[in-house]
């Protein structure tokens, strides 16, 4: 029987304790399955537990590791993926009940990366419908119910990667594959307190996932900590014949030590602490504060003036619309969870053409205004959400009236492929976790992962343990 | 958090400033307009008892568009039978801010050279 410490330990000090064989591979993943099926439904987490196949897989990697073949930090590791990420062994529901039964006889190919690189996939977890597609305004916007954060289970854990960011936080799994259009892993890693790294667009093979919008698509790891993401994101970047936009560049890494290289220079932008929740910009300032030597600041500065949710809008309605236009068509939208998706893809159906093109043609001024902004700029820091998590009762815009976070980062990151890292950094309203984001330049990963692990050497709010039963 | 006595509703041009700034981002676009719409002022700009001289004038609905309603109509013929008279007006309601949206991405000004963010293979 394993302490139920080591499921809240981050992925180095578990692979030490692997390759040590002080820490067995199939006892893990045994722990982590029995979390999983005891656990996963207390927070709506979980979609399918795949015991057999990850005990095979953990067998086979304790194997391995015992003769010698020793293939890296993340052999041995159990995690889990969003339910949008094709698998061979069980069922793939994009988090739908039209899609409840869906069967694919392929791996994406994150879950053959990972698999070459020795890790043990667990479980599929759960998710908000077609990833808010139909644009839902309610927690309850799954087959498998609200994603429930582990901190306080009367709120949500965030979408559409809920499963991802419940089942990290609750140590279910030590990291977990999410997918990001517009927010997608930045909100459930800022709602459930876990560390969620959002790769640049095209880093990342999206080959094997759920298409919503073809040109904004991203998977990404959510985990304990930025080392974590960094190491996981090593195993999963990379170019890929089945997936177009794949880039070349892959992502290596090792982690560096914090001391020596210059202060990475910090825009704060104008607005985006102003209206957040009271707490959020208390918590924010503390890790702006905590990270002096690493950083330079400067406060106040402006945002580009384009039409961002204007553009995000137009692009995810209609390629939205167009992915899902079969569903739509027949009128199975009604079999949707949330009231909200089962109207909200007609409207995306009458985008005009013009619309979503000239969207696309602005994503060329708006990265360039972004490069500008990166020419001063090492990083854009921000609270990750201007609230706590919703809680799971109340329509989205039911809750937390005359809250503002500004500036719009998530769309504007999104539309133009940036990368963020979200990172927990105290508590708000309700015991509920707050987060702090840095996004960089395309492919600065390596900048943000080690402003990340600078902020996580000198605090603990990444190893923080939720009330888990 | 202090809570605001009854939801205002904000003007066009406060509706599409909060579209931009409403970030809400994993709830994709729809509700990115739904909740633009229902957001409030600050709590400190609403005043929580009646002040006949700093009160706020009292904030009508939008108006929905003819566009909106028009194209509303498109949808009424093409997908009516699969919903009801209230998700109908939704539907209109949505469909009055993408055409709102759709004003603002066309008054951004780009040049005939210009060209999409994607690329063509042959």
């Amino acid at each position: 029987m394993i302490d139920d410490t080591v499921h809240f330990l981050p992925v180095r000090e578990l692979a030490a304790r692997i390759r040590a064989k002080k820490l067995s591979p199939v006892e893990f993943t045994t722990g982590c399955l029995d979390r999983l099926e005891k656990l996963g439904p207390k927070y709506n987490a979980v979609v399918t537990v795949m015991r057999e196949s990850a005990l095979a897989e953990a067998r086979k990697a304790e194997k391995e590791i015992a003769g010698g073949k020793y293939k890296g930090l993340l052999h041995g590791i159990p995690y889990g993926v969003k339910d949008l990420v094709a698998t061979k062994n069980a069922p793939t529901t994009w988090g739908a009940t039209p899609y409840k039964d869906q069967q694919f006889d392929y791996d994406a190919t994150v879950v053959e990366r990972l698999r070459t690189a020795g890790a043990v996939l667990c479980a599929k977890l759960a998710m908000v419908e077609l990833a808010g597609g139909m644009g839902y305004n309610h927690a309850d916007a799954s087959f498998t119910g609200p994603g429930l954060t582990p901190w306080n289970t009367k709120f949500w854990s965030g979408g559409s990667s809920s499963g991802p960011g419940a089942a990290v936080a609750a140590g279910l799994v030590p990291f977990a594959i999410g997918s990001e259009t517009s927010g997608s892993i930045l909100t459930p890693s800022a709602y459930s307190g876990v560390t969620g790294l959002r790769p640049t667009y095209g880093l990342v093979s999206r080959h094997g996932a759920m298409a919503l919008s073809w040109t904004l698509d991203k998977l990404g790891p959510m985990a304990r900590g930025a080392d974590d993401c960094a190491i996981v994101l090593a195993a999963i970047a990379g170019p890929d014949a089945h997936d177009e936009s794949a880039s070349a560049r892959g992502f290596s890494y090792e982690r560096r030590a914090e001391a020596g290289g210059k202060p990475l220079r910090i825009a704060i932008p104008k607005g985006v602490v102003e209206k957040v929740q009271p707490e959020v910009r208390a918590n924010f300032e503390k890790s702006i504060e905590t990270l002096k030597g690493v950083i330079e600041v400067t406060r106040d500065v402006e945002w580009p003036d384009l039409p961002w949710g204007p553009a995000v809008s137009a692009i995810v309605g209609a390629e939205g619309a167009s992915a899902f236009i079969d569903l739509i068509e027949a009128g199975r939208v009604k079999e949707l969870k949330c009231p909200r998706d089962r109207h909200g893809g007609y409207a995306n159906t009458l985008i005009p053409a013009v619309d979503y093109i000239q969207a696309m043609r602005l994503r060329r001024p708006m990265r360039k205004a972004m490069a500008k902004l990166f020419t001063s700029f090492d990083a854009i820091a921000s609270p990750t959400r201007g609230t706590v998590a919703y809680p799971i009762d109340k329509n989205f815009e039911d809750v937390y009236p005359g809250i503002s976070s500004g500036p719009p980062i998530i769309p504007a990151g999104n539309l133009c492929g940036l990368p963020a890292l979200a990172l927990p950094n105290g508590l708000g309203e309700n015991g509920l976790p707050t987060s702090t984001a840095f996004m960089g330049p395309a492919f600065s990963e390596r900048d943000l992962v080690r402003l990340g692990t600078a902020y996580q050497s000198r605090t603990d709010w990444h190893l923080k343990r939720p009330p888990v039963a | 958090m202090p809570r605001s006595p009854q939801p205002s509703v904000p003007d066009r041009r406060r509706f599409l400033k909060t579209v931009g700034l409403a970030g809400l981002s994993s709830a994709l676009a729809p509700t990115v307009f739904a909740l633009a719409q229902s957001v409030t002022p600050p709590s400190g700009a609403v005043p929580t008892k009646p002040d006949s001289t700093a009160a706020p004038a009292p904030a009508s609905p939008p108006e929905i568009s003819e566009d909106a309603r028009s194209l509303a109509e498109i949808v009424r013929r093409r997908y009516g039978k699969h919903l009801t008279p209230e998700q109908l007006e939704a539907v209109t309601r949505t469909l009055d801010g993408g055409v709102q949206g759709g004003k603002r991405l066309r008054e951004s000004k780009l040049t005939n050279g210009d060209e999409p963010d994607f690329t063509f293979h042959a």
